[in-house]
Order: C-alpha cells, then structure tokens, then sequence
C-alpha cells in the first residue's frame, strides 16, 4: 500500500493538457456533456481497440471531455464501431444499434470501419460499417492516434 | 442471550428476504421457465377468493396492526403479568424500549414520494411514450426461458455459502462426443438440499425404533407353546427372586 | 407548516441536489490519484439531464415490475431522507420510523431491483439479483445487530434520541460498543451501496458486475432514476454513518441558524466520508464474490461483539 501511495505521490498527472475545445456545437443538443459509448468490435484486429483503450488511459482521459464507455447499449448514447463487419457480426451490429434509445449517434473509427480497409472483398466480410448501420461520424486512421478518437468524442460532448 | 437471540433473528430477516425474492421472481416474473408454466391458467373464482380473502387479511393486518396488537398485546401482559407491551392507535410503541413504528404513515409517505417521483419524471422527461424493444441479448439470437435464472440457480450462491450447515447434495454428469474428450453433447447438473437436522436425528432414531419392532417381532411368533414357555419362565423367575430377597 | 416539517423537506431537497455531486466528487478524487484530470464533479448531474431527455424503452415481455422498481428505489430512499436526522433532529415524523424502519426501507429499495432484474428475464439480470440479494440477506444481519447496539446506549431506536444521547454525552462514540459497529456498519455501507471491495462500481465485465447486472435493460429516464436511485443510497448511507457517529453540527432545535450550520456540516461530513472512501478504493481490488461472504461474516461477529459490548461494558 504504502509503494503504491508512493507511486502516486511521484506520478502527480499523467494527464495530457487539453487542446483546444470543439468551436462547433455538438451535433445533438441533447447529448451536450455527457456521451455514453459502448463499443462495438465488429471484425476488427484489435489495433483500434488498444487506441480506444488508450484514448480513455490516464494520459488522454476521454471522460475529462464528459465520454465514458458504458456496459449495456441501452445505457449509450453513441456505438464506437471498429473494424470492417464481419458476416457474423452484421445482425449483431444492427442488433445493437436498435437496442440505444435515441437520440444515438454512430461513430466509425478506423479505415476498416469507413471503407474495409486492408479487408476489403475478403469472403467473410459483409462490408463498411455505413452499410449496416447509418454512420454519424468517422474517424480515420489505421489505427487512428488516439487524439484523434478523443478529438471525435469531444465533437459530440462539445466539451 | 439477547445478544444470540437478537442475531438469530437478524439472520433469519436476511434470508426471508432472499427467500422472498426468489419465492416471488421466479414464480410470477419473466417468461415461464418450463412447459408446466406456459401452460398455466387461472384457477375458478371460487378458489382464488379463499387466497383473495387471506391476502387482504395479511395486507390488513401489515398495513394497521394496531387494529389488533392492544389486544393481543393486553393478552400477553395478562399472562406473564406485566403491562401490555404494545401502544398506540396509528404509531405502534413499545413499553420498555423506546421504539415506534407506524405503517400506515410509512405507506402514505411512501405513496406520496412515488407519486412526487413519477410526476418529476413527467415534467422533466421529453418521452412521452416509451418505445418496445426486444431484450438486450448482446446482440445474439432470441432470449430462451433456458437461459433464465431458476429458483436453484438464484439460490446457488446463497446455499454456496451455507455449504457447511445445509450439505447439500450435487451432481454433475458431462457426456462426452465419443470422439473427443473435449467436446460436449450433453451436461446434467442435479442438486438437492437434504433435510440434516432429518437425516443426523430423525433417521437413527426411526431406524432404532424400528430394529426395537423387528427384535419384538420375533418373541410373539405366534406358537402357544412358545407363549407358555414365556410365562412359565417368569412364573420360575419371579419365585427365584422372591427366595433371594426375602 | 411545522418547522418539523420544513427541515425534512430541506433534508431530502439537499440529499437529491447533493448526491449527484458526491457521486462526481468521488470519481474525481479517483481520477486524481489516478493521474486523470476526471470529468468534474457536476458530471454525474449533467449524465442525469442528459438521460432525462432520451427515449425511454420498454423491453418486450417485461412487466409492471420493471417499469414501477426505479420510482420505488427512489421512493424509499426519499423518505429515509426526510425521515434521518440528518441536518435536524426535529424530526418531521417522529413516530414513522425507527432505525429499524430505515434499514428494511433501504434494503427493499434493493428488493425491487433485485425483482426488476429478474423481471427481465435476461442471464445477466438474474445473475445480479441472484448476486445483490445474497450480498444483502448477509449484509441485513449485521446493519440489524449494530444498529441494536446502538440503541442500548441510549434506550431507543429512534435515530433522534440516539443523535441527542450521543451529543449530550460524547464519550458514547468512543465507547467500544459504539467503535465496534462503526466498523460493522462501516462494511455494511461497503456492500450495500456496492462499493469496492464488494462490488466495482465502475466495471464494464458482466461477469463480475453484482449491481449493475441487475439494471443492464433500464434505457433513459428510468436508467436516470436508477443512477439517483444509486447516488441517493450512497448519501445516505454515508450521511447514516456520519450522523450517528460524528453528530456534531446536527440542529437540534428548529432555528434557522442552526439549520444553516446543519446543512453545511452535513455537506462537509459527507463529502469528507465520500473522498475517503474514495481514496480508500484505489488501495483496494474487488474481492471474489466468494470471498466476498468471509468479509460479511467478519463484520456480523463485530456487531455481535458491539452488542455484548453495549450489554456487559455499559
């Protein structure tokens, strides 16, 4: 307890300052400060997740901005979808979508999300994520930094 | 004692509680957990007054015991010679330690906060009608009732704890596909909660009772002779001990 | 109206207002110590005006059970806040409710949760019933037992003559009775109000969420009331362990100065009890929820310790 204690004194803030915040005001109204996001893997290699996990790591602390990844897509307000979507993954994707109360916003992060990627016209794969379910934003990248994750959720908090 | 008697009531609460919940969730909520379930109907008027009448009786008697605690309570003090122990015409108060409680404001509080909540909620909330969904199943095919919590699964973790005093009984039987050992066909789980205070002094006592029956069953076989011989015996014995004692 | 009155109505305006805030004060003591900058103490308030505004979901083949449980949740937790002494000890309904009535209101707000979760018929929301209702039929024991000792003291369960007795004399709280259910209530708090190490607040892992299980299916509004629901049992759980065991502050007569010094104590009471825990818990791993049983059982043997106490000491 007492190295842990101590390491903490040491750390202080791995925080990052903050840039700038968002000009534009969030797109919903409604979801101004507080954006709960499930992510949703839907054929992805896993490069996306480790910047989403660092996106919300100590060093670039997304939920300063008002984002937090939730459990269940009833309690989010935005899918974070990666990865080109997999056949198996297509029901499951929409599945989800239907089951976020409005108003929901869909972001697609990384290339694979936007337009398959490397795994564009492999046999397993269904398509971009805009072709299962209505895509809000996009966030490109393979894999996206994750400033840039963090500068999409912003958008949406407007924080 | 109090201290022991206390906890041991405490302790009861705790699990009445859960006992409650289990009673009440898996018996009346969700989708039917078996095809007996699915099937059920409604019994005749006739056979849910009688439950009818016992239940408002309970809600009765939850909602203003002091339509009948006085009395009890006078009863009581009668007996062991002290005051009544209870008072009170709204608030029940007890005589002895200062402890008051008053279901029926508890009620109407209760009542009156639900009500301030929901109208919040309506002044508050934009939707006006809640929309249907299907169950979040993570995104996979229908809800089954298999995949449900049952009255066993729901006390699973409570009777894990009571490991010691319940004993319980538990089986598990994996089948295997013939040829792998990894794969699964089939997995039957059964556990039973034996009664132990029935089986560690009930059973060696019957079964005592019984060898007692079954010892006595072959004295009386039914020979005359044999009778006879019985009460010549005693008659032999009894003269022995009259001659020895005297 | 009776000042009585007014200042359970101020008891529970504060408890609503504050307990937001005591959720988002504890997430940014969190944050800090873990080198975060934290999203600010209003946030948990600004996640409620959001939730607010969204559509509410009715899942099929639920029933009235998991439309009525968050405003009950509510419900209770609202009229212990009116009910505990918490800024004034003029009670507005002195014979409602003794601490015995208090704890059974708390619990049943876990009761009809418990019974939404397995309303819905999901794994996940049966598994945390079947979770919250064995933590809490072993958490129940020891909150009756310590709060038994308590009463002892001062010959009556009522949380008012408790307050009074212990401010008329302040060596009761150093007392061992009263030090031993300190502790035991101290975990009773723990583990109905799923704090670490009893339960992750914060966990995103189905598998090892006890509370949150249970409330997967609430979307919007209601998930709102839920998420007060929460935050309000926090408070006053935490505001139950500050006032009966550092009373200090509480009016005890109805003077508006003196309601002012009780709000304002019981604001910096709960806040200071709030950072601590929170700071606590970022020394602390969940424990396995089998294990979870021996900590419940270790905190029962102390109440019955502080109730022998109470008897042979006092």
């Amino acid at each position: 307890m007492w190295s842990l204690w101590r390491r903490i004194r040491r750390t202080g803030r791995a925080a990052e300052p903050a840039p700038a915040a968002p000009g534009a005001p969030p797109p919903v109204p409604a979801l101004a400060g507080s954006v709960q996001i499930r992510h949703v893997d839907a054929g992805s290699c896993n490069g996306c997740e480790v910047e989403i996990g660092s996106a919300f790591g100590p060093v670039h602390d997304a939920e300063r901005y008002g984002a937090r990844l939730v459990a269940s897509p009833r309690h989010a307000d935005a899918l974070l979808v990666t990865g080109p979507v997999t056949r198996n993954m297509a029901e499951p994707l929409r599945r989800t979508f239907e089951a976020v109360p409005r108003p929901r916003v869909v972001l697609a992060v990384g290339d694979c999300a936007r337009d398959c990627g490397v795994f564009a016209g492999a046999y397993g794969v269904t398509g971009p994520v805009g072709a299962v379910v209505p895509v809000d934003a996009e966030v490109p990248g393979c894999p996206p930094r994750p400033e840039e994750i963090v500068a999409a959720l912003r958008a949406l908090t407007g924080r | 004692m109090l201290p022991l008697a206390v906890a041991a009531v405490a302790l009861t609460a705790g699990l009445a509680v859960a006992t409650f919940v289990k009673a009440f969730g898996v018996g009346f909520l969700a989708r039917p957990r078996s095809p007996e379930a699915a099937a059920a109907h409604e019994s005749p008027p006739a056979m849910v007054a009688g439950m009818v009448v016992a239940g408002l009786a309970c809600a009765g008697l939850a909602v203003a015991p002091t339509a009948v605690l006085p009395a009890v309570s006078a009863v009581a003090g009668a007996v062991t010679g002290a005051g009544p122990a209870v008072t009170g015409a709204v608030t029940v108060e007890l005589t002895g330690a200062a402890g008051a409680l008053s279901p029926l404001l508890l009620i109407a509080a209760l009542a009156g906060a639900s009500l301030l909540v929901v109208a919040l909620l309506r002044a508050l909330g934009r939707a006006r009608r809640a929309r249907e969904a299907r169950l979040w199943d993570c995104g996979a095919g229908p809800m089954t009732a298999r995949m449900e919590y049952t009255a066993t699964s729901f006390a699973e973790p409570l009777q894990r704890v009571f490991d010691d005093v319940l004993d319980p009984v538990s089986d598990v039987d994996v089948t295997h596909v013939e040829e792998s050992r990894y794969l699964v066909t089939a997995v039957a789980y059964r556990r039973s909660v034996p009664d132990r205070v029935e089986r560690a002094v009930y059973a060696p006592v019957l079964a005592a009772v019984a060898a007692w029956g079954r010892a006595g069953r072959r004295l009386a076989a039914g020979s005359v002779h044999r009778y006879l011989g019985y009460g010549f015996a005693t008659v032999c014995g009894l003269l022995v001990l009259l001659v020895v004692t005297r | 109206m009776t000042p009585g009155i007014a200042g359970g109505l101020l008891q529970a305006v504060l408890v609503v207002g504050g307990a937001p805030l005591l959720l988002g004060l504890m997430r940014q003591v969190r944050a800090r110590m873990e080198g975060r900058a934290g999203p600010g103490v209003g946030q948990p308030w600004r996640d409620l005006r959001k939730l607010l505004a969204k559509e509410m979901i009715t899942p099929r083949g639920t029933s009235e059970v998991f439309r009525v449980a968050p405003v009950l949740t509510v419900a209770m937790t609202l009229v212990v806040a009116v009910v505990v002494p918490f800024v004034t000890t003029a009670s507005p309904l002195p014979g409602v409710a003794d601490m015995f009535v208090v704890v059974a209101l708390l619990a049943h707000g876990t009761v009809v949760l418990a019974l939404a979760g397995l309303d819905t018929g999901t794994a996940f929301g049966g598994m945390g019933a079947s979770r919250e209702v064995t933590i809490l039929a072993l958490v129940e024991p020891t909150a009756l037992v310590a709060i038994f000792a308590l009463s002892v003291p001062a010959g009556s369960t009522g949380l008012p003559a408790i307050v009074s007795s212990t401010l008329a004399e302040p060596a009761h709280v150093l007392a061992p009775a009263s030090l031993l259910a300190a502790v035991a209530l101290g975990m009773v708090v723990l583990a109905e109000t799923g704090r670490l190490p009893v339960d992750n607040p914060s966990t995103h892992l189905e598998l090892t969420m006890v509370h949150e299980a249970m409330v997967l299916e609430y979307a919007g509004p209601r998930l709102a009331l839920v998420e007060l629901g929460a935050a309000l049992r926090l408070t006053v759980y935490l505001g139950l362990l500050v006032t009966l065991f550092v009373p200090w502050g509480i009016a005890t007569e109805a003077h508006l100065l003196a309601l002012a010094v009780g709000v304002v104590a019981f604001a910096v009471k709960v806040a200071a009890a709030g950072a601590l825990l929170a700071a606590a818990e970022v020394f602390l791993a969940k424990l396995r929820l089998f294990r979870v049983p021996e900590l419940l059982a270790g905190s029962f043997l102390l109440a019955l310790l502080a109730v022998a106490a109470a008897y042979l000491l006092g």
